[in-house]
């Protein structure tokens, strides 16, 4: 066989495997219900934000990601892998091999905490217990 | 069998005699060699993260530009438009072998820890629209990340055409296609009158000082792009590579910089730094912006983007710093002859399985040991430390090359490289010192400790490694000719 078709072959695999699993996240995928109780606990996050002295996401914005329960944010437990990735998350701009750590701003962690305190409080503790851990520092201008 | 063409004038390797229509077969083109580099470095994973610093993140971006990325770019392009091989042959020639080799295995050493948490990433981007508890699941983890890479090194085997046009292709439906949709989406935000949720003016172009933490912001952005050089050692790849490197290095350079500042300023217009939520990962933020404009039912469609961008950076890795380290141990000795053996695709298959072999036992540490996962980022640490040795040896090489062999034949000669080399130089130095600062994830522990445990990492991984192999070599185990490589 050439190198020619083994590219194509390579191309087709690789694009219905890509395909299947789109149509399977499609499937699997919830987005969260725009409803009246998602509103009014968007409004609730709003309120909590604004107490703290930050800048608020729109009403939209909150329904649309977090919905009534939370959601992602809710539902993926805390665990060690998590924190893992939520470690290589915090950092510099590389997006590929140059990833590594640098000391954040703590008001992104604050508005992350609030979140969890509106829609699950039950998973605050163990998020301020990840950030307790951390160095912070102010780098996000107001 | 020696299957790696030369085409700038070195002796004919015997793939190339086997005739001119296999010989075009094998060429890969120069935009395709631009988008693998591009691929390579650059991504919308660090979107949503830059996006928390508003306008201060072009500062961000542009400042290593100009530091770090423009001597990078500009001294590989000379370098590769002169010599094939990448960096291995440009530090063999401009310093010694033995410095050659370190620089490839620098290189290599990187990608050892690389590919677990970029693998990592990707399983909980998948997870995230198909059952985010799975993010936490050692097992699905351990299946994601192994299953991944030995797809990827299955996919590498089948030649580097195929390869490079997957690259290309996962570039443009996973960084470039969705980077301007989010591009066009936050121009469409502004335009309906809505203020940007980050400042834009005169007085958050620089970002706040904070003493040490925003040099370690600052400098670790250099980081950004490393990798650009790697992708040179398929230089002898290209049907011109005097010509097309230098024109493959400025479209990545250009599309480097879109990449990376364009999609986080438009995130940043729309979601205000303080809810930018990243604990369920990156998907989190891009449903948010989404929500904005009632789309966030196309949060899966992205996330399978993305995905396919980061594999895509993932295969160029593979086919990178492989090859390299194959060059130089043919030529050197360094590895068995087994490991030295290329596939019918030309491909150092072998190499990529012992690779594979590390990669899974990292793999399983990584999933189902909590103390592995939880100090896994010290280790991006060290190996970006060690990545920074290979750039402080490649400025060195690049100023002897022009020194010792000033007439020799390049397809572009960077201007003032001197200059370039030495800003490159005390870039990289700079990223190197600020390596040994502890980070957030450190917390309140003994920078002491920090910097032993990182200083030993980079000893060991850079040095005594490197070190072991060049005892060990055996002149027996060269197999291609040690003479000079244009």
């Amino acid at each position: 066989m050439d190198t020619s078709s083994t590219s194509k072959r390579t191309y087709i695999i690789v694009a219905v495997a890509f395909v299947l699993l789109l149509i399977v996240a499609l499937l699997m995928f919830r987005a969260p219900a725009r409803t009246a109780a998602a509103s009014a606990k968007a409004q609730e996050l709003i309120s909590a934000f604004e107490l703290a002295g930050l800048k608020t996401p729109s009403e939209q914005q909150i329904v649309g990601t977090f919905g009534e329960d939370g959601g992602n944010v809710c539902k993926t437990d805390f665990g060690e892998l998590v924190q893992s990735n939520l470690n290589m998350l915090l950092a510099n701009g590389a997006a590929q091999v140059g990833a590594r750590g640098i000391i954040i701003d703590a008001k992104v962690l604050k508005g992350e905490a609030i979140v969890l305190a509106v829609y699950c409080p039950e998973r605050l503790p163990e998020f301020e217990k990840y950030v307790d851990q951390l160095k912070t520092a102010d780098l996000i201008k107001e | 069998m020696e299957t790696t063409n030369s085409t700038m004038g070195a002796k004919p390797a015997p793939a190339q005699q086997s005739g001119e229509a296999t010989k075009k077969s094998r060429y890969i083109t120069w935009t395709a060699l631009a988008l693998m580099t591009v691929a390579s470095v650059a991504s919308l994973r660090a979107a949503p993260t830059m996006a928390m610093y508003g306008l201060s993140a072009v500062f961000l971006y542009i400042f290593p530009a100009i530091i770090f990325l423009l001597p990078t770019s500009l001294v590989a392009a000379e370098l590769a438009s002169g010599y094939d091989g990448g960096v291995y042959n440009w530090v063999t020639r401009g310093i010694s072998a033995p410095l050659g080799f370190l620089a490839v295995w620098c290189q290599f050493a990187m990608t050892i820890f690389y590919y677990p948490s970029l693998l990592a990433f990707v399983a909980s981007t998948l997870a995230f629209v198909i059952n985010p508890n799975l993010a936490n699941s050692g097992l699905y983890n351990a299946v994601m990340i192994i299953g991944l890479y030995w797809i990827g090194v299955w996919i590498s085997s089948r030649g580097m055409e195929g390869l490079a046009g997957l690259a290309s292709s996962g570039l443009l439906i996973g960084t470039l296609i969705p980077g301007a949709f989010l591009v066009i989406l936050g121009v469409v935000f502004l335009f309906q009158g809505n203020p940007s949720a980050a400042p834009m003016d005169a007085a958050h172009i620089l970002p706040p000082w904070a003493g040490i933490a925003s040099l370690v912001l600052i400098v670790n952005n250099f980081l950004s792009y490393s990798g650009m050089e790697m992708n040179a050692v398929h230089v002898s790849d290209l049907r011109n590579p005097g010509k097309e490197y230098p024109k493959s290095m400025f479209l990545a350079m250009g599309l480097v910089l879109v990449v990376f500042i364009f999609p986080a300023l438009a995130i940043s217009w729309v979601i205000p730094a303080e809810s930018i939520s990243l604990t369920a990962g990156v998907m989190q933020a891009f449903q948010g912006f989404f929500a904005q404009f009632r789309i966030e039912f196309l949060t899966p469609v992205l996330a399978l983007m993305i995905i396919s961008a980061s594999l895509a950076g993932m295969l160029t890795w593979l086919a990178g710093p492989s090859k390299g380290l194959l060059l130089i141990s043919r030529k050197e000795g360094y590895l068995p002859p087994h490991f030295q053996k290329l596939n019918k695709q030309g491909i150092q298959q072998n190499i990529l399985v012992a690779q594979g072999v590390v990669t899974t036992i990292i793999a399983l540490l990584y999933a189902f040991v909590p103390d592995v996962s939880s100090v896994y980022w010290v280790f991006s640490v060290m190996t970006t430390q060690v990545y920074l040795i290979m750039y402080l040896l490649m400025f060195v090489a690049a100023v002897q090359l022009r020194r010792k062999e000033p007439d020799h034949p390049r397809g572009f000669r960077a201007p003032a490289l001197v200059f370039l080399c030495i800003v490159g130089l005390l870039a990289s130095a700079a990223a190197f010192l600020v390596g040994f600062v502890p980070p957030s994830q450190f917390g309140g522990g003994s920078p002491w400790t920090y910097v032993f445990i990182v200083g030993g990492g980079v000893l060991f991984i850079g040095i005594v490694i490197p070190f072991l192999f060049y005892y060990f070599r055996k002149p027996s185990w060269k197999t291609a000719d040690a003479g000079p490589k244009e």
